[in-house]
């Protein structure tokens, strides 16, 4: 005979606490849940191809970078981008691949030593929570030999995130 | 005592949910594809600008050899003979022309020699290698971003005794490899 509920007594206010005790743990997914908000594609820009061939490097390492080789001539082209963020603090580790093959057809061009030269291969991302926006910048080398097919190549490389909850 | 045992079983069913929580790190993974691209073109361009011409040759007799010769790698528009022959007409080195914005060194190489023939007569065009750029014995050339490689080709035509009257053509082939 205590409360708004005299019928059901002791048993409905376990449910009513078990009910909202529900509805908290599910509403904390979202919360905690890191989420990507863009993804900006690598291009390696267009290569005039060097006879003698050459190295493309986008170096990615400490910020966003654009194509450099040493004796060939690249126009355009980026890092690749993968913004991030979350409600809550939490902490994103990257799991680069090590190449990623680019394909014309039957014909292949390789992207090598991406860990290398993207941002946070080792360690981790923090996201300060807050929907606050945090950037990993994508780079990587294309070795050509100059006897390469000229064409346009494209590819694509996976990333695995993994957010942890501080 | 029912209602004290119910809140206790709800309290721990609580206690557990939250350790799933809490403990559950990491509890978001997944891949993210990036799209890669490159495009690669080529504008290189290797021409034979001025064929290599020996001119016009009045032939003593017992045949001669004709140089011409471009070791420098500059333009040449002489000869010298062994036998008295008279050149006119123009002779002049032979050249290649390589075109490229990107920078690197070209090495030609040449063959040993080639036949010269009017159909009737075969002269032979030898030391070309020695006696033109770009090869070994001259040194590769380097080739500038943008600018025009440039690769004179001589060599020495060796026309037999009693060769006959007439218009003598060959091919020579020059392979060109980038480093």
């Amino acid at each position: 005979m205590s409360g708004p509920f005299p019928i059901y007594g002791n048993l409905n206010k376990i449910s009513t606490l078990l009910l909202l005790s529900g509805l908290l743990i599910v509403t904390s997914s979202p919360l905690f849940g890191g989420e990507v908000v863009q993804v900006t594609p690598i291009g390696f820009g267009t290569i005039e191809l060097n006879p003698a061939g050459d190295i493309v490097t986008i170096n990615a390492k400490n910020g966003a970078g654009t194509p450099v080789c040493s004796r060939s001539v690249v126009t355009g082209g980026n890092s690749g981008k993968i913004t991030v963020t979350s409600t809550v603090p939490e902490q994103v580790t990257i799991n680069y691949p090590e190449n990623v093959t680019l394909r014309s057809g039957s014909q292949i061009l390789t992207i090598r030593e991406i860990p290398s030269y993207s941002e946070y291969s080792s360690g981790f991302v923090d996201l300060p929570g807050s929907n606050i926006q945090v950037e990993i910048d994508i780079g990587g080398r294309l070795l050509l030999n100059g006897h390469e097919t000229t064409t346009a190549f494209s590819g694509t490389m996976i990333v695995e995130l993994t957010f942890h909850i501080l | 005592m029912m209602k004290s045992w119910k809140s206790r079983s709800f309290l721990v069913g609580a206690a557990l949910l939250g350790g799933v929580v809490l403990s559950g790190t990491p509890i978001l993974a997944g891949d993210v594809d990036v799209a890669v691209t490159a495009t690669l073109t080529s504008t290189l361009s290797e021409t034979n600008t001025t064929p290599l011409h020996f001119g016009d040759v009045e032939i003593s007799q017992g045949g001669d050899t004709i140089t011409i010769d471009a070791s420098t790698n500059l333009p040449i528009t002489t000869t010298s003979v062994i036998n008295g022959s008279v050149v006119t007409g123009s002779p002049t080195s032979g050249l290649i022309t390589v075109a490229s914005p990107s920078a690197f060194t070209i090495q030609a190489a040449y063959p040993a020699s080639v036949t010269v023939s009017d159909t009737v007569t075969d002269c032979t065009l030898q030391n070309v290698e020695p006696l033109s750029g770009g090869g070994t014995t001259n040194g590769a050339v380097v080739h500038a971003a943008g600018v025009d490689s440039l690769i004179y080709v001589g060599g020495d035509l060796v026309i037999p005794a009693g060769a006959t009257a007439g218009s003598y053509t060959g091919t020579l082939v020059v392979t060109l490899t980038y480093i």
